[in-house]
């Protein structure tokens, strides 16, 4: 049986590409034009979109390209006339500049009489420029204007439609001119039944040419991502074109590297597509969707459109082919009539409702969340993927009977979108059921339609990215590109196979399957049953394919004789450059890669005969598929940030369905071990590829949680092991090499070093949202460990493992902690901070997962994410305390030594401090980083404080005895500047002496700085630890005051404790005698410099760790503003929870308690002061002996007086200068006022000012007074941008005088005021002096003067209490 | 001299030098020269005639022209001022005068402004920096920077 195998879509499309792309490198030139084009009008649109004035410019500008274009196409258009062309751009133009059509009546009639004007003179079906610019005209007013868009629906479907199949160069065509346009994602949902409008046109027109079938291959292709649109499709697909096909693939076949000009648009285009498919495929999905829901109603007529979509989405697609051409030309000319009456019926039907935003109704009426739906299409195509892996194994041959085939799972969803709409109203349970049932029949069919898609796919950019290399040797050229075809066609004929099958059983099974309620999600065991009552049919197609497949392989014997591993790498080296065909700069610089490789991979190839077999299917399958899934990823990657969510939406709805379903693990899809190898593979690729690593696959994977463990062990091997060198194969997966730009790079520490930032970004972004529960498995699975290890995926690996695997055994995250150290990662500030992140993501997770353990148990708790939760419980996560960990001596010092690593950043000093904070909540590890801190310290204000001993001594010197500079400066060696200093001894020479002295001095701080480091550390550690604490006792206390129960005491005993082990931390008698230094330290500067500050303030930034550090210190020491939270946090508690009554008895219990801890704390706070210096004066000695240098520090660094030395504002505000504490001021305020954006309206007239702006005033909360004033007087013009709003707080304060109002009375001599006692005259007299309060804080708020006075006591009121 | 501590700007007598400028001479000559024998007592009246009245332990609010002899401290008005309890005297006149007499006034007016300013920021400036920031015009001294 000569089954079409090459019928299937992919092929043509493969060929398509290779013709594409011999032609792309032909027209080089041509190409770079191109390829910027779409870019360069979609931005232009977009600024049309905004700017419509200057639209004439840019249209111009756009013209310019098109004409570009045009020339490199068809040189002699340029010669036509375009007189008409130019005249209706001009008008274009000028009416989008005059913003005439931002009226939408207006606009819909123009464009009636423009798309009039179009249509009679069927200027648009011109061939070339004109038909263009027209178009683009077209796009430009729908794009730029608000309005007619629905009419562009119309205009679309009469006049642009037909000429989408009549358009031999697809590039010309409307759809692919408009592909850019704004309007495509503005319509979102309903932009797809523009699509469909004008597929179901062309589908009219082209319905009965069958010998065109091979073409909706195409449209399968672009609907891969989209499930049901696709069984849709292709149960109808094959129906009808079944019969066609074996003479296309024929025709196909015949010429596979049939090199034209013309297909070269196909591959110009493929970006866009690519760039694309989202929108345009989506929308289509809904469209086919809703009309399954539609159910029989319209099943007729829907079954047709159907046809007709898949049509016009291949129409879209191919390239025209030299043999269609005339075919393509004639049904327009010919049927033109059904076109358009299929296009009006299509609105009627399903179309209408989508195209002009009735979709949401019509989706809520058939129970399904909008929402969720619109999700379904993008976020499918990560679980498709995951899924498509899935199946893959399953290709072998004689697992063929297992798989399902893709009519299946179509038959399966259709039967369940139809019982949903036979009861319209549905409960809000129904809908919940019937879109998880939705979902999951959506993701089997995923599964089982990606297979063919999802195959062929990689072969196609198999070929893609072998291309160049064909340029170069071109006789391999055509016979790999013919054999890969072939090979191909092997392989997707199969599925063709399965899929001609698929219409027989499709009839038949809707009629089974509806019996079938819409289930629960858990029904795809259910699922299996009826693809094996499938298989058996399909065991007769198994033989033909089988025997197709033979056929097939003696043509692809020759990329057959690959070895997977060869190939594979191929496919790697080669992949930038596949991936650079959509960034086009990129592409230029690929091309010469893989042409290089290209060459030196090539020829091994050919040397290699071997015998590819049969089971080359199973081998190969998952290779291409890495490449697949990293294409696909690299699309998805494009709309990342909103699909992030979804993604991970769907990976836990995965997940908890895994949950629910233990029996849905096993059957979950577990990649081989050469999968993996390919994926991992892809870091071995220069930065640039990198970027677009797969981490979503490879995420989307590790849901099987034996991957998981594969990929991590891998990853984690890697990365310990930084000379595995030598030791490595060339080849093989852990690769010995990276593939750069325009070399390999061989050296192995290089590679190390770039692979394990490589890792250690993978790991960061595994780790980001989920918990692995690989980091933190216990270290007494050592055993389990290396049996794993052992038997661990990559063969290759493993011998080099074991030799490495002495070390092993410890649980992966303290391995992570140990990798700290490591000097390569060490030195590098980038490794150091990723490996940070990871921790910080990790023990993240493992916070979360304790707290959340504990909520459950407690079974109170408000929780974020149930669903999370949910599955946590199940899971064995329950253990995971994070006390489980106990840190030996060595790690924590290995964690602590992080911080004296210079390359340590801010930001990852605050992760780090995180991640000690979460182990510190066991006490063990707790002590144990105490005792390191302790030592820490003692360490450093040692140093430092020997260090300053040594400052003070010059300094001193340096003041007392000008001659004994020169001692010093021979100390310090600078000869240079002592032979200078003795000839002239002006103090002004003394000054720049002392500053460079300085200078030199300072920049030995790096103790200082270091120790600063750790402070801040510590605090940042004490006040999350007393918080968590708090929290903590928080819970306890909630179940105590459940039990009745006063644990209290315990409680505070054990912050007492904590504290306590705190403040041995400074009680260290280092720290002291540092103080003092830097005290004396900065004295003696300011004595020096007492006359000159300027001098110093280059040097400040490096006396701020020095202050800050101390004041940080004396921030732990002194400050209960954690406890405060703590305290304020209970009482708050306490509040809540007294009004249950039954509380009433253990309430009193804790309020006595609250009430005993502030004494308690006064107490170990007297202690603390006793021991130590009185730390109160020292702060203030401090602050006052240094004004200055604070001063500077905060102009230079205004943030510091909320961050580190908040203590001074709080407690020594004196020293500060106005400007500093007035722009600290303005910044708190504005913290504040966050979130109060809209702005208080007041409508206010002169005459009654006072009352009128009162009434408006103090009817607003006061929150919503932080919002921006606007205020308007009647009768009086004009905007306020600030001088009404001026005008208004000037009157009004005169106001506020006003004796009418007996407010407030002036001072003796007049000029101020200050508050009337008599004021209460004026009953209302409590509200008005609230309302000037508010008037003077807003002003103050806002920085506005008042016209008033008052006297020093009032100003002091103010201030005061 | 300390008279009454808030508790970041203490107000003092000296306060009251704005209010009424002769007032405060008075008081500042009461402090200064020894009062045995003038016949004071702790009471108080805001009415100007207050300074020719025999002073008081406690004092006389005119309101609407009823005069309400208020006592500084419990039966004030039979207490007389002496040497020794003078500056007792004079802080709690100025209290009365300069916080007393307009508490509600005040505590409504910090209410509204509460609302706006947080009183931990506010409380950062001193009182001339307050005025500068409010009224514009420092119509004290220019040297306001510390």
């Amino acid at each position: 049986v000569n089954v079409p195998h090459s019928t299937h879509p992919e092929i043509q499309r493969i060929a398509h590409l290779m013709q594409a792309n011999s032609a792309r490198f032909d027209a080089e030139g041509a190409r770079n034009i191109e390829e910027s084009a779409p870019e360069v009008t979609t931005t232009q649109i977009q600024i049309i979109g905004r700017q419509r004035n200057q639209a004439l410019e840019i249209v111009q500008q756009q013209e310019a390209q098109p004409a570009e274009l045009g020339a490199a196409e068809r040189p002699q258009a340029n010669n036509e006339p375009r007189s008409i062309f130019d005249r209706i751009h001009d008008e274009v133009a000028y009416l989008q500049s005059s913003q005439y059509l931002q009226d939408n009546r207006r606009s819909a009639e123009f464009n009636e009489n423009f798309f009039e004007d179009i249509r009679q003179n069927n200027l648009a079906a011109e061939e070339g420029e004109e038909g263009v610019r027209v178009i683009r005209g077209i796009r430009n007013i729908f794009d730029g204007a608000g309005g007619g868009r629905n009419n562009f629906l119309n205009i679309f479907n009469q006049v642009l439609a037909p000429l989408e199949s009549g358009r031999r160069d697809r590039s010309m065509r409307p759809i692919s001119l408009l592909e850019g346009s704004e309007f495509i994602p503005i319509f979102g949902n309903s932009g797809g039944a523009t699509f469909r409008i004008h597929t179901s046109n062309l589908g009219g027109l082209q319905a009965r040419d069958g010998s065109r079938a091979q073409n909706a291959a195409h449209s399968q292709n672009r609907a891969q991502n989209d499930n049901e649109a696709i069984e849709d499709f292709e149960s109808q697909l094959l129906e009808q074109l079944a019969p066609a096909a074996p003479r296309a693939a024929q025709r196909e076949e015949r010429q596979p590297a049939n090199e034209e000009p013309n297909p070269f648009e196909e591959l110009r285009s493929r970006p866009e597509d690519e760039a694309q498919p989202e929108a345009a495929v989506a929308p289509e999905n809904n469209s086919s969707r809703s009309r399954g829901r539609q159910g029989r109603r319209g099943r007729r007529q829907e079954e047709t459109q159907i046809e007709e979509e898949k049509e016009e989405t291949k129409q879209q697609e191919t390239p025209a082919k030299p043999q269609p051409q005339e075919e393509t030309k004639t049904p327009q000319e010919k049927k033109p009539e059904p076109a358009t009456t299929q296009a009006a019926a299509a609105p009627e039907s399903s179309i209408s409702f989508e195209a002009f935003g009735l979709a949401p109704d019509f989706l809520e009426k058939n129970g399904i969340d909008p929402v969720f739906f619109n999700e379904l299409d993008d976020e499918l195509k990560y679980e498709i993927m995951a899924q498509y892996m899935n199946k893959a194994p399953a290709r072998e041959a004689p697992t063929m009977a297992r798989r399902t085939p893709p009519n299946q799972p179509a038959a399966q969803s259709q039967p369940q979108t139809q019982p949903q709409t036979q009861p319209q109203p549905q409960s809000q349970t129904q809908a919940q059921n019937a879109i998880s049932a939705d979902f999951m029949s959506a993701l089997n069919a995923a599964m089982n339609l990606t297979l063919p898609t999802g195959q062929a796919q990689p072969a196609a950019t198999d070929s893609t990215s072998n291309r160049p290399a064909n340029m170069n040797i071109q006789s391999l050229v055509n016979n790999l590109s013919s054999s890969l075809a072939g090979f191909l066609g092997g392989n997707t004929s199969q599925n063709t196979s399965q899929n001609t099958s698929a219409p027989q059983t499709t009839q038949p099974q809707p009629a089974t399957t509806e019996q079938q309620p819409a289930a629960a999600p858990a029904e795809t065991a259910d699922n299996n049953a009826p693809a094996q009552a499938q298989a058996q049919p399909q065991g007769q197609e198994n033989n033909t394919y089988n025997e197709n497949l033979n056929e097939a392989l003696d043509n692809a014997a020759f990329i057959a004789s690959l070895a997977p591993d060869l190939r594979e790498e191929i496919l790697a080296t080669a992949e930038p450059a596949f991936l650079a065909s959509l960034p086009p700069e990129m592409v230029m610089e690929a091309e010469a890669i893989r042409a290089r490789h290209g060459m030196m991979r090539m020829n091994p190839l050919a040397a290699r005969g071997d015998t590819f077999m049969l089971d080359d299917d199973q081998n190969g399958a998952p290779e291409a598929l890495g490449l697949s899934i990293h294409d696909l990823a690299n699309r998805v990657r494009r709309q990342q940030d909103p699909h992030h969510e979804r993604v991970r939406k769907i990976r836990n709805f995965f997940k908890e369905a895994l949950s629910k379903d233990k029996t849905l693990g096993s059957k979950l899809y577990m990649p081989d071990e050469k999968t993996l190898e390919a994926i991992l593979k892809l870091m071995y690729m220069s930065e640039e590829s990198f970027e677009r690593f797969p981490y979503n696959v490879l995420k989307s994977l590790m849901l099987h949680p034996q991957t998981e463990n594969k990929v991590l062990d891998c990853l984690l091997f890697l990365l310990k092991n930084p000379d595995l060198g030598e030791k490595l194969e060339e080849d093989v997966f852990p690769c010995k090499v990276i593939y750069e730009k325009n070399s390999i790079e061989k050296n192995y520490r290089v590679v190390y070093e770039k692979i394990s930032l490589k890792i250690l970004f993978l790991l960061e972004q595994l780790t980001r949202n989920e918990p692995l529960s690989y980091f933190v498995a216990a270290p007494q699975e050592e055993g389990a460990d290396k049996k794993r290890d052992k038997k661990k995926s990559l063969q290759s690996l493993n011998n080099i493992k074991e030799a490495g695997n002495k070390e092993g055994g410890n649980s992966p995250l303290l391995e992570l902690i140990r990798l700290l150290s490591r000097p390569g990662i060490a030195n590098s500030a980038t490794h150091m901070k990723l490996l940070l992140n990871v921790l910080n993501n990790i023990t993240r997770h493992l916070k979360t997962t304790t707290s959340k353990h504990k909520e459950n148990e407690e079974n109170a708790m408000k929780t974020e994410e149930p669903k999370e939760q949910q599955q946590l419980t199940k899971g064995p996560q329950g253990e995971l305390e994070a006390s489980r960990f106990k840190l030996d001596k060595e790690l924590v010092s290995r964690l602590c030594a992080c911080l004296t690593n210079p390359t340590l950043e801010e930001d990852s000093l605050y992760k780090l401090s995180n991640i000690i904070c979460i182990f510190c909540t066991d006490k063990q590890n707790f002590t144990l980083f105490i005792a390191e801190f302790k030592l820490f310290i003692n360490k450093f204000s040692e140093d430092a404080n020997k260090m300053l001993a040594d400052k003070m001594k010059i300094l001193k010197k340096v003041i007392s005895d000008p001659a004994a500079q020169e001692g010093d400066m021979t100390i310090v060696q600078d000869k240079e500047l002592l032979a200078s200093n003795f000839n002239k001894r002006s103090t002004r020479e003394k000054e720049q002496l002392l500053m460079n002295l300085l200078n030199r001095l300072d920049a030995e701080t790096d103790y200082e700085i270091q120790l600063n480091k750790i402070l801040k550390l510590i605090k940042e550690l004490f006040e999350k630890s007393l918080i968590e604490f708090g929290k903590r006792e928080l819970s306890q206390e909630q179940k105590d005051i459940t039990t009745n129960k006063d644990s209290d005491a315990i409680d505070t005993q054990a912050r007492e404790k904590v504290k306590d082990q705190f403040r041995e931390l400074f009680e260290v008698g280092q720290l002291q005698s540092l103080w003092i230094n830097i005290t004396e330290f900065l004295s003696s500067l300011n004595e020096i410099f007492a006359n000159n500050w300027a001098i110093l303030s280059p040097i400040s930034h490096k006396l701020q760790p020095v202050l800050e550090s101390f004041f940080i210190i004396y921030k732990i020491l002194n400050d209960d503003e954690a406890y405060e939270i703590y305290r304020k946090g209970k009482s708050v508690r306490l509040r809540e929870s007294r009004k249950p009554v039954n509380f009433g008895i253990s309430r009193l219990i804790s309020e006595g308690e609250v009430r005993d801890h502030p004494g308690l704390l006064e107490d170990s706070f007297q202690r603390l002061r006793q021991t130590k210096l009185d730390s109160n004066e020292m702060l203030s000695l401090m602050c006052e002996k240094n004004k200055n240098i604070l001063n500077m520090m905060v102009k230079q660094n205004p943030h510091l007086l909320s961050d580190s030395l908040s203590i001074v504002v709080k407690k020594m505000p004196k020293v500060l200068d106005f400007e500093n504490k007035r722009s600290y001021f303005k910044n708190e305020l504005k913290k504040l006022k966050r979130g109060y954006y809209s702005s208080v309206r007041l409508q206010v007239s002169r005459a009654n000012l006072f009352i009128e702006s009162f009434n408006q005033i103090m009817q607003r909360k006061p929150n919503e007074m932080r919002g921006k004033l606007n205020i308007e007087f009647y009768d009086e013009e004009g905007v306020d941008a600030g001088g009404v709003t001026r005008e208004w707080f000037l009157a009004l304060s005169k106001e506020i005088l006003n004796p009418n109002y007996a407010l407030f009375k002036p001072a003796a001599h007049g000029s101020a005021f200050q508050p009337s006692p008599q004021s209460n005259i004026n009953p209302d007299h409590l509200k008005f002096f609230k309302f000037v309060g508010r008037i003077i804080g807003k002003a103050l708020h806002d920085g506005y003067m008042l016209d008033c006075y008052f006297t020093r006591s009032f100003y002091k009121h103010i201030l005061g209490k | 001299l300390l008279i009454f501590s808030l508790i970041g700007q203490p107000l003092t007598y000296h306060d009251i030098e704005d209010i009424d400028p002769e007032y405060y001479r008075n008081l500042t000559w009461i402090l200064e020269n020894d009062v045995t024998g003038l016949d004071l007592n702790f009471r108080y009246s805001i009415d100007d005639k207050i300074y020719s009245y025999p002073f008081s332990n406690s004092y006389e609010a005119e309101e609407f022209g009823v005069i309400i002899i208020r006592d500084l401290i419990p039966d004030g008005r039979n207490i007389v001022v002496t040497e020794e309890n003078k500056r007792d005297y004079v802080q709690r006149i100025c209290y009365a005068k300069m916080a007393n007499d307009i508490k509600e006034q005040i505590e409504a007016f910090l209410q509204g402004f509460h609302e706006i300013i947080p009183p931990h920021l506010i409380q950062i400036f001193d009182n001339k920096e307050l005025e500068l920031m409010i009224s514009g015009l420092p119509d004290i001294d220019s040297t306001l920077t510390l």
